[in-house]
């Protein structure tokens, strides 16, 4: 038992005993006693009534203590009070701390009420990049605000929200602002939006570079290769020099393609992809791929096997197609042994059509294939340069590949051959047309193809 | 503004399909503006693919109005709204009305910049045009602007705009008439580029129009064939 209670314990004895022994010398214990317990019981009313009155006014300062267990209820109530105070300061520090933060983000952040497009709450990036104002728009739609169509659509998927969109700022159309929807807790949602200007401007800069570069590369090029033609046909040099001519001929050539390369390559970053694009007979294609590429191939006879998919159509624009599909082929040839096996298949599967090219070349280390597709990256220096790559074959295909929906896998092993395969959705891929078309020419023209023909 | 509050309604349904009609509207007026935009960007770099997306776009623009105005019918029909309720379903079929003739003269600009493709040298005669266009795309944003917000004071002054874009549209339209005269060779894109003129101004009158009906629908009054200085005070 602790002190108070005993003290309390101590009183009521002694008040009793008091109480009994006034009651006995007054000649009436039972009015003593009840006088006494009367006394008792005002006294504990009034510590209430104290502590209501403490209460109310706020209990600021301690209550006087009254040596009884009342003065244990009201330590207790008031270290209570001063652990919630405590605490509600820290909270409100907290909150003061998390609210600066936000404001000193650079991105713009608001916050929608779930399950609507209604905005709850905006930091001051967002009133600077989205012009949203307070208290006017709180609780607009954000899509009465941002009415853009791409973003509407992409607000309203609800499912894919990982890829964000680019849009112009509704305030200031110079401002590029990348935007992703973030959903939390449940059925909440947080749109985030980045100034992207001065990156777009970059990226647009280079772009610009490239396909300046690359065309005012190509004039003198031409003299150079046009003079360089004349001097071989001129025959009035020794041997020597000749092969040097030749040599130089061939540096051009190699020069030529890669602006080639360079151009299609800028031309394919900056143009707007066709809106409704008409379907491409792809066997026509692997038709004229697969005989230039046995003309590549010369002496060394690679072995081309086809399955291909005579009725499969891709809708998209053919030039394109045909440099994306062409590079991997020749690629193909390029490192592949004398003598080894290359397969092009073309078919759909689960509802989209694969585009795949394998053979049984050398092959690739694993850690090199996420950078396959990088402008200039060389496998081994030195080998690709020797069979006439220009660096820029994979990079097509990823681009071209992009503008069609379409995506590209690598599976290769070191010494052990390599598959390319172009996946494209089943949006892109068209109803068989006249299966006959070109059928009868690919198996006359080639007598070394073995077609396999659905 | 606070005589008008949609949100004020038992029915919570109600007050749902109104706030409906009017994201519609809005998601609407987006599209269009987008389209405006896109084809204003073909006529400037002579782009036919983006002239191209516009045309085969405007079919969206003209469901959007179509699917809306049912909307406002059933509304009708089974609300049978009053007062400022009345006058917004009213107010937002006149406005996709207006609304779908943007989209047509964006239509139109883009058609125009697809023939203009082939003639060398277009694209500087287009300069001034472009810079109208701009204006008139402003308009538009600002009086979707105004209908998001039902703000007077922007409608007003968006209406107001109207009048230097047919200032501006006259003394266009008069230099394009001296470039006829200075050189018969020129008539036949002066022609186009005079036709795409004429679809811009009209635009400028639609985005005003609109504006006409948010100080309709905020104020109950009818503004239109009115001059300006009549409500400058809002």
């Amino acid at each position: 038992m602790s002190k108070p209670w005993r003290n309390e314990l101590q009183r009521i004895v002694a008040l009793l005993l008091t109480g009994i022994l006034v009651g006995a010398i007054a000649g009436n214990i039972v009015i003593g006693l009840l006088m006494f317990i009367t006394a008792y019981l005002c006294w504990h009313l009034y510590n209430v009534y104290r502590l209501v009155g403490w209460l109310r006014e706020g209990k600021k300062f301690r209550l006087a203590e009254t040596g009884s267990i009342w003065d244990d209820v009201f330590e207790h109530i008031y270290r209570l009070q001063q652990r919630n105070r405590k605490r509600k300061r820290n909270l409100r520090r907290l909150l003061k701390r998390f609210h600066k933060m936000t404001v000193a983000l650079p991105d713009a952040i608001v916050e929608l009420a779930p399950g609507s497009d209604e905005i709850e709450w905006w930091n001051d990036a967002a009133a600077r990049f989205l012009g949203f104002t307070y208290p006017r728009d709180s609780g607009q739609r954000i899509s009465n605000l941002l009415r853009s169509p791409a973003f509407l659509e992409y607000l309203h998927q609800q499912e894919n929200y990982e890829q964000g969109i680019e849009m112009p700022s509704p305030v200031d159309e110079e401002l590029t602002l990348r935007i992703r929807v973030i959903p939390y807790s449940g059925n909440r949602r947080l749109l985030v939006a980045r100034d992207m200007t001065r990156m777009q401007r970059l990226e647009r800069t280079r772009q610009d570079f490239v396909a300046n570069v690359s065309h005012e590369l190509r004039s003198p090029l031409t003299v150079i290769s046009g003079y360089l033609e004349t001097l071989l046909d001129a025959q009035g040099f020794g041997e020597e020099y000749a092969s040097q001519l030749r040599s130089m001929q061939k540096q051009t050539e190699r020069m030529n393609r890669i602006v080639d390369d360079l151009m299609l390559l800028s031309r394919l970053e900056t143009e707007i992809p066709q809106a409704d694009p008409e379907p491409v007979l792809v066997y026509g294609l692997i038709d004229s791929i697969v005989s230039q590429a046995r003309e590549l191939s010369g002496v060394e006879e690679h072995v081309i096997e086809l399955d291909v998919d005579s009725g499969l159509c891709l809708k998209g624009r053919e030039s394109e197609l045909y440099s994306a599909f062409s590079n991997l082929v020749f690629n193909a040839v390029r490192y592949t042994a004398a003598g080894g096996l290359i397969t092009i298949r073309w078919k759909a599967s689960d509802g989209e059509a694969v585009f795949s090219v394998e053979d049984s070349g050398v092959g690739i280390a694993s850690h090199q294939i996420p950078r396959l597709t990088e402008r200039f990256y060389r496998v081994d220096n030195g080998r690709s340069r020797s069979t006439g790559g220009t660096g820029l074959g994979l990079a097509i295909v990823k681009h071209v590949l992009l503008r069609h929906e379409g995506w590209l896998e690598i599976e290769s092993e070191l010494d052990n051959g390599s598959e390319f395969r172009c996946h494209f959705p089943p949006g892109r891929c068209s109803t068989r047309i006249n299966r006959s078309v070109g059928v009868g020419g690919l198996s006359q023209a080639d007598a070394g193809l073995t077609a396999e023909l659905k | 503004m606070d005589n008008l509050k949609i949100s004020q309604h038992i029915s919570k349904r109600y007050n749902a399909e109104l706030e409906d009609i009017r994201s519609r509207v809005l998601a609407m007026g987006g599209l269009v503006e987008e389209q405006l935009k896109e084809a204003m960007l073909a006529l400037e770099n002579l782009n036919e693919e983006l002239a191209r997306n516009v045309i085969d776009n405007d079919v969206k623009v003209n469901a959007m109005e179509v699917s809306i105005d049912e909307e406002c019918a059933l509304i009708l029909a089974r609300r049978q709204p009053a007062a400022s309720d009345l006058r917004l379903v009213v107010a937002v079929i006149k406005t996709i009305t207006d609304l779908e003739r943007i989209g047509d003269e964006a239509e139109r600009i883009a058609r125009m910049a697809t023939s203009l493709v082939y003639y060398d040298g277009a694209g500087r005669l287009f300069t001034q045009i472009v810079m109208l266009g701009k204006r008139v795309r402003t308009m538009v944003h600002g009086a979707l602007d105004a209908f998001t917000h039902l703000d007077t004071e922007k409608a007003v002054k968006v209406w107001s705009e109207d009048r230097f874009v047919d200032r501006e549209y006259e003394s266009l339209i008069r230099e394009l008439m001296t470039y006829m005269m200075e050189d018969p060779h020129s008539i036949p894109v002066i022609v186009k580029a005079m036709s795409v003129t004429r679809a811009i101004e009209h635009i400028g009158d639609r985005a005003s129009n609109i504006c006409e009906y948010i100080i309709y629908l905020v104020n109950g009054r009818n503004v239109r064939h009115t001059r300006i200085d009549q409500h400058a005070e809002g």
